[in-house]
């Protein structure tokens, strides 16, 4: 991924979680991947209502989305949804990691 | 000749004085002694009315007001402190359920540069025996602590030195992670390593940090300055109080975003740490958002060769403790709080019920000692006696009979709970719902892979009692629970929400 100040990568992860959460009903959080530490950065709190399974989708080095609520999707919503979080972020992403 | 100045340099570099200033508010620091000093000035205690009203936004999980703390600490009919310690276990009840988290501390080495009167591994001590273990030695402490004890949660410490400096912490660190024991139906691994040690810059900080540590702990001992002074020796590194005490503000600089602090109780005045720790954790929140996820209270104990403990003029008293425990408690409510194996087995079942929510258990504070097998402390070799030698299985026993079920999970930092997130969660009673289900997750792999029989027959009844609990409380998500369960019985291992 270029290098990008991390209020620009905020502010399209924010446009990328508001398209997705009012679309699919999905909650994203943006974390800092440092070994096995996902150390949160940005993105609403999964509400009470919301499944606590999550998945963790690496957005390239040092990056990734924990989503909430992809369990719960058709297999063909939850590809649109890694789909477009590659189209936003990386060519890596759009693969959900280890659950 | 060269060791010694080897040692000189290596400390003259140590202090960032740039990395403390730029936090101070002209040019004062969080602790504001005479402040501290006034509210815990002589006054009558506080009406019921006036502590109940405290109680109550304890209850709400808001961080209390340094005044209110104090008030608590000024209370004296006894049937008010009733009512305080049944709020204090009410509190934690609610953002940590009946849930308690064990681990090790792991001690990887006793040289250190400093000279604090009332450590056994302070520089001056001549009757220490100094060592550091080899990263073989490491692997097989960690062979032992998740192979054979069943742990997956560890605390390292180290002392200041050259030798355990920030590459050997890296190197010492992804060992550990990188040890994996067959055992049972799985395997034994370590998921979650914390680490004790002393101030470090933020450079050293992003170094652990890309590691992927959990929590990082520096625990300032003591808030009051004078008392400070006197106990770590001028010149001495540790003698810098505002380099210690900013220590964490650097390490959420640095992205580590689980800070843990701490006092050592019976250097001064309890009540004076006691809001030392509040003042501590309101000054993070107030700069990052973001407040302790642990706060530790341990209390000097006898150490080899260490006159200074018994000749302190603060030794805290088991009633005062009580007392200390229960404020912190409700001062701080979302903080996880620790209560150590320096505590005698009796006293931490009494303290227990007061909020704790994480107790080290099989311990060895001997530098090699998990693999040494002897099962006796060696005291020209500890940093101080520990008051509570009972193994994992046991305390795992004891906890189920007390109702509480001992959670293995190290879910949280590895999905982004951590910092601003965690710290919404806990407040919210949010995080309980995670918590939940990866407590039943990670006990019953405990229970396949380590308990032994009697401990089983305790455990069992509580597992099954919690998973009613979430099939009542949480139909949605049972299905999704049930099938990771099915994985972990049939010999998956790690699975966690
Ligand atoms: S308390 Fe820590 S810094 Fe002080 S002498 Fe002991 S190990 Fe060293």
């Amino acid at each position: 991924m270029n290098e990008i100040s991390t209020s620009e990568l905020i502010k399209r992860f924010q446009r990328l979680a508001g398209r997705l959460e009012s679309k699919h009903a999905v909650l994203l959080q943006l974390a800092l991947v440092r070994g096995r530490r996902w150390s949160y950065l940005a993105g609403r709190m999964p509400a009470p209502g919301l499944s606590p399974v999550s998945e963790r989708v690496k957005l390239g080095p040092g990056l990734g989305l924990v989503v909430y609520g992809l369990d719960e999707l058709r297999p063909v919503e939850r590809l649109q949804v890694l789909k477009a979080i590659g189209d936003s972020f990386a060519p890596e992403a759009g693969r959900a990691v280890d659950r | 000749m060269e060791k010694t100045s080897r040692l000189k340099s290596w400390v003259s570099g140590r202090i960032n004085q740039a990395q403390v200033d730029r936090y101070l508010e002209d040019g004062r620091d969080f602790i504001p002694d005479a402040e501290l000093e006034s509210k815990l000035a002589p006054a009558p205690p506080p009406a019921p009315a006036r502590v109940r009203e405290i109680i109550a936004r304890a209850l709400a999980i808001q961080t209390l007001e340094p005044d209110e703390t104090a008030d608590l600490m000024r209370v004296r009919d006894p049937e008010l402190w009733a009512e305080l310690e049944a709020a204090a276990g009410q509190v934690k009840r609610k953002v940590y359920d009946n849930r308690i988290v064990t681990f090790a501390p792991l001690y990887l080495g006793n040289r250190c540069v400093n000279n604090c009167l009332y450590c056994g591994f302070r520089s001056g001590n001549a009757a220490e025996r100094r060592r550091v273990l080899s990263l073989d030695e490491i692997r097989g402490e960690t062979e032992v602590l998740a192979g054979r004890i069943g742990h997956k949660r560890l605390i390292v410490v180290y002392g200041e030195h050259p030798d355990t400096d920030v590459d050997y912490m890296a190197e010492s660190i992804r060992t550990i992670y990188g040890v994996k024991v067959p055992v049972g139906r799985g395997f034994g691994q370590i998921r979650r390593v914390n680490v004790n040690a002393a101030p470090m810059p933020v450079e050293e900080l992003k170094v652990l940090a890309e590691i992927g540590v959990g929590t990082y702990q520096v625990f300032q001992e003591t808030y009051h300055r004078q008392t400070y002074a006197s106990v770590h020796p001028a010149g001495s590194l540790k003698s810098d109080y505002r380099w210690r005490l900013y220590s964490m503000h650097r390490s959420l600089e640095a992205g580590i975003d689980d800070v843990g602090l701490g006092a050592l109780f019976g250097l001064y005045d309890w009540r004076f740490e006691v809001l030392g720790l509040l003042y501590h954790a309101r000054a993070l929140e107030k700069r990052f958002g973001i407040g302790p996820h642990t706060i530790s209270f341990p209390r000097l104990e006898p150490a080899e060769n260490t006159p200074f403990i018994q000749e302190t003029g603060y030794r805290v008293t088991d009633e005062d403790f009580r007392k200390a425990v229960t404020v912190i408690r409700l001062s701080v409510p979302y903080a996880g709080m620790i209560l150590t194996a320096r505590e005698p087995a009796p006293l931490r079942r009494a303290l227990l019920p007061l909020g704790c929510t994480q107790l080290d258990a099989s311990s060895r504070i001997g530098i090699g000692a998990y693999r040494s097998r002897s099962g006796e402390q060696v005291s020209d070799r500890q940093q101080f006696l520990l008051g509570d030698t009972r193994t994992l299985d046991e305390v795992v026993r004891e906890l189920a009979l007390m109702g509480h079920i001992t959670s293995f999970c190290t879910a949280g930092y590895r999905c982004g709970r951590t910092g601003q997130c965690i710290m919404e969660l806990l407040r919210s009673g949010q995080e309980g719902r995670f918590c939940k289900l990866n407590a039943a997750l990670t006990f019953q792999e405990w229970l396949d892979d380590f308990a032994t029989p009697p401990t089983r027959a305790a455990g069992e009844p509580i597992l099954a009692r919690e998973i009613e609990d979430i099939r009542q409380r949480m139909p949605a998500v049972f299905p999704a629970f049930m099938k990771q369960y099915e994985r972990i019985r049939q010999g998956e291992r790690d699975l966690y929400f």
